[in-house]
């Protein structure tokens, strides 16, 4: 698909942005044929504004996970183009030039498109759409702004060149220019570009921001039109009107670039014209390799909240890069697939956050990014964590996530977890490390029925929530406890015997030691060769070792 | 003005790049260093830097994530780097023999050629620690010959050792000056 995207935020090139939009429109129209309509009659600021009156089918806007507005969406049904202006100063409008190609491809995906066309009948549904296109993005997961529905209704003449659409921005305010417009970019019946002259991706995010560099030989602050491209680039221009030129921008790696929040604004710079918002402006800055410190400021809090959820998610997709995690062999690949389908996976096992993609491997739980940090304050000899997308993932580690899962975890460790414990979702990582160590260090909810006791028999058993409730409360003296009656096996060596390797991994982790000797003198190494296990036995063939 | 007078008369500056494993503790020493407060951390996603003043000399430390994925872009911190700060999870021994590879990969490079080598044997509060002898073994660290290193025994929450490791850097910094 291609486009070219106008965006007049700040209300100082609206002449340009107006003269622009018109000769599209006016390209399109002659292409069409349609000389009898009087085209430039309608492309006059006046006519834009008056357009703005007539009431427009203005769907509910997405579910938006920023604080900043999102955008309404017009689908511009009856009329190709459709303006939004405000007051006179403050115009944003978004052209779209599409070739007659786009829309074929969407047939691609041929549900979506008829989705599209229930969507152009009743554009009221939008929230279907959007759910339905979330779930096609799953894979994409490092984006963190919800999809919006993108395609353009089937009404718009497929025999044109190029048709024009103008999308009305939201009536955001002028101090927050900010703009969902990957809404067309990231969606996935977007075409690939095709060969109708020069353009480039819609950013994830764009706006108007003041800049500075500290250190420098000029350190005042200047407002720069920026932008957060799909690749993880944050690239700056002199003004919007630089953007649209395709001018020279400057370009930050955020895969190589810390942001920092600076919660006391500098006031001592020019504001602009938009003025006024001085005292709420909140700052971030942003470091990269070189020491450099490029310090942003937004208008408010919520705008420089958005922008900094942004750029850390820009970084985690460029460290990510690519494919999920290194996994040995097709294994563990299907492993971690598996886990993250038992139930209870698809929230943090301590806080409920969805979409957790970090693990704990040694209590075998999917966590969030914030309680990993609490999880590793526990030490190693607690829980180990990995992350799904930066570590690699041996068969090793991910044996115990798919036979545990966050559902009989938590049956286990939240057993008698009394009303009111866990702290609310918003509560500080101080909070959440109490509440960790309340779960899993002290074992505070674990059942009646957790006695380190029922260890060995727990184990040849083969019941994982059983072999959990006996573990959460072991000692290292319990994990390595040899039975009196010589019939029964300890525990490592019921797990050798019984192959069971995620078991096995488990009690390790815990700290049985694998070299110990039952009553006859035999490791569990011995039990598992006796019993045909190879893997069981290479696993503590290879904890001996170490 | 000042700031340019200040950096070529009286403070000394040490570029430090602090690595180790994921959760070895490098951002909490970080912090601690910085806010002379244990905070709970989340997994670093990238890097973080920070500028830390002791007894005049001025530290810009650089804490890069350990996450595997990450550990290939370890080598875009190394140039001018006076100063590797290692740090190790002494508990976990499981992991040590990764440690040393790790290690001994980043002091292979020709950047880091002139950083002296600070091991800082963390987390001695937990059971079971691994002591500074043993982590010096494990780690080979013997064979390193032309290197000037030290391993500092720590405890980041507490944050003893840490002064003492920034002391060990300071007095044998080669690159004084500026």
């Amino acid at each position: 698909m291609l486009y070219f995207e106008a965006s007049a935020a700040t209300g100082y090139n609206v002449e340009r942005v107006f003269t622009e939009a018109c000769q599209a429109a006016l390209a399109a129209r002659r292409n069409r044929g349609l000389a009898e309509l009087p085209a430039a009659g309608d492309a006059t600021p006046v006519a834009f504004a008056a357009r703005r009156e007539t009431p427009q089918p203005q769907p509910p806007a997405p579910p938006a996970r920023f604080p900043q507005p999102a955008p309404e969406l017009d689908f511009g049904r009856s009329t190709e183009k459709v303006v939004h202006s405000r007051n006179g100063s403050a115009v944003s409008l978004q052209q779209q030039q599409q070739s007659a190609a786009a829309p074929r491809n969407l047939t691609a995906t041929r549900p979506q498109q008829q989705q599209a066309a229930t969507l152009a009948a009743n554009p009221l549904p939008v929230e279907v759409e959007i759910r339905t296109r979330n779930t096609v993005n799953q894979a994409a997961q490092d984006r963190r702004q919800p999809a919006a529905p993108a395609a353009p209704p089937p009404q718009i003449p497929l025999r044109d060149k190029r048709s024009s659409q103008l999308h009305p921005e939201s009536a955001a305010p002028q101090s927050q220019p900010q703009r969902r417009s990957h809404l067309f970019g990231s969606s996935p019946d977007a075409a690939p570009a095709v060969s109708v002259g020069p353009g480039r991706a819609i950013p994830v995010k764009q706006g108007v921001l003041a800049k500075r560099c500290t250190g420098g030989i000029s350190s005042e602050w200047r407002r720069k039109f920026v932008t957060l491209g799909e690749d993880g680039r944050l690239t700056y221009y002199a003004s919007l009107h630089e953007y649209m030129e395709n001018g020279r921008g400057r370009c930050v790696d955020l895969g190589q670039a810390t942001v920092r929040l600076q919660d006391h604004p500098h006031h001592h710079h020019k504001r602009g014209k938009s003025g006024g918002s001085g005292s709420e402006a909140a700052g971030f800055e942003l470091v990269t390799l070189d020491g450099r410190v490029r310090q942003f400021e937004a208008p408010n809090r919520d705008v420089r909240d958005a922008w900094v959820t942004a750029l850390r998610a820009a970084t985690l997709g460029r460290l990510r890069a690519g494919r999920d995690g290194d996994v040995d062999g097709n294994d563990a690949a299907a492993l971690l697939d598996a886990a993250r389908r038992l139930p209870g996976n698809e929230r943090c096992a301590d806080c409920g956050a969805p979409q957790p993609d970090w693990a704990s491997v040694s209590l075998g739980l999917l966590i969030c990014l914030r309680c990993s940090g609490a999880h590793r304050q526990l030490g190693t000899h607690l829980s180990r964590v990995r992350s799904l997308h930066l570590d690699s993932w041996t068969t090793g580690h991910a044996l115990p996530l798919s036979v545990v899962g966050n559902a009989l975890g938590n049956g286990v460790w939240e057993a008698r977890l009394p009303p009111g414990a866990r702290p609310s979702p918003d509560a500080d990582s101080a909070e959440w490390e109490a509440f960790a160590r309340a779960k899993y260090e002290r074992g505070d909810f674990l059942p009646e029925a957790a006695r380190p006791s029922d260890l060995a028999d727990a184990a040849a058993s083969g019941d994982t929530r059983r072999l959990l409730a006996a573990l959460a409360r072991a000692s290292p003296a319990d994990l390595d406890a040899v039975p009196a009656d010589p019939s029964r096996l300890p525990p490592l060596h019921a797990c050798a015997a019984a192959g069971s390797r995620a078991h096995l991994q488990l009690l390790l982790w815990r700290g049985a030691s694998p070299g110990a000797r039952d009553r006859r003198g035999r490791t569990a190494s011995d039990c598992a060769r006796a019993a045909g296990h190879a893997d069981c036995e290479k696993l503590l063939r290879l904890a001996c070792s170490s | 003005m000042g700031k340019l007078m200040s950096k070529i008369f009286r403070n000394k500056e040490m570029r430090i790049l602090m690595l180790g494993l994921d959760a070895a503790g490098k951002t909490t020493i970080l912090y601690k260093l910085k806010l002379h407060s244990a905070v709970t951390t989340i997994p670093t996603v990238g890097f973080n830097v920070e500028t830390v003043t002791y007894k005049n000399v001025k530290f810009n430390v650089w804490d890069v994530g350990g996450q595997e994925k990450i550990r290939p872009l370890w080598r875009h911190y190394y140039t001018g780097t006076h100063g590797l700060i290692f740090v190790i999870d002494s508990s976990d021994r499981d992991r040590i023999d990764e440690a040393r590879l790790e290690l001994h990969k980043i002091l292979e490079d020709r950047e880091m050629r002139g950083a002296i080598v600070l091991i800082i044997a963390n987390k001695q509060d937990l059971p079971d620690a691994m002591r500074p002898n043993e982590i010096q073994d494990r780690l080979s660290l013997s064979h390193l010959t032309d290197r000037v290193w030290y391993v500092q025994p720590a405890c980041a929450t507490s944050g003893e050792g840490l002064y003492e490791g920034l002391t060990w850097l300071t007095s044998n910094s080669r690159t004084g000056g500026r």
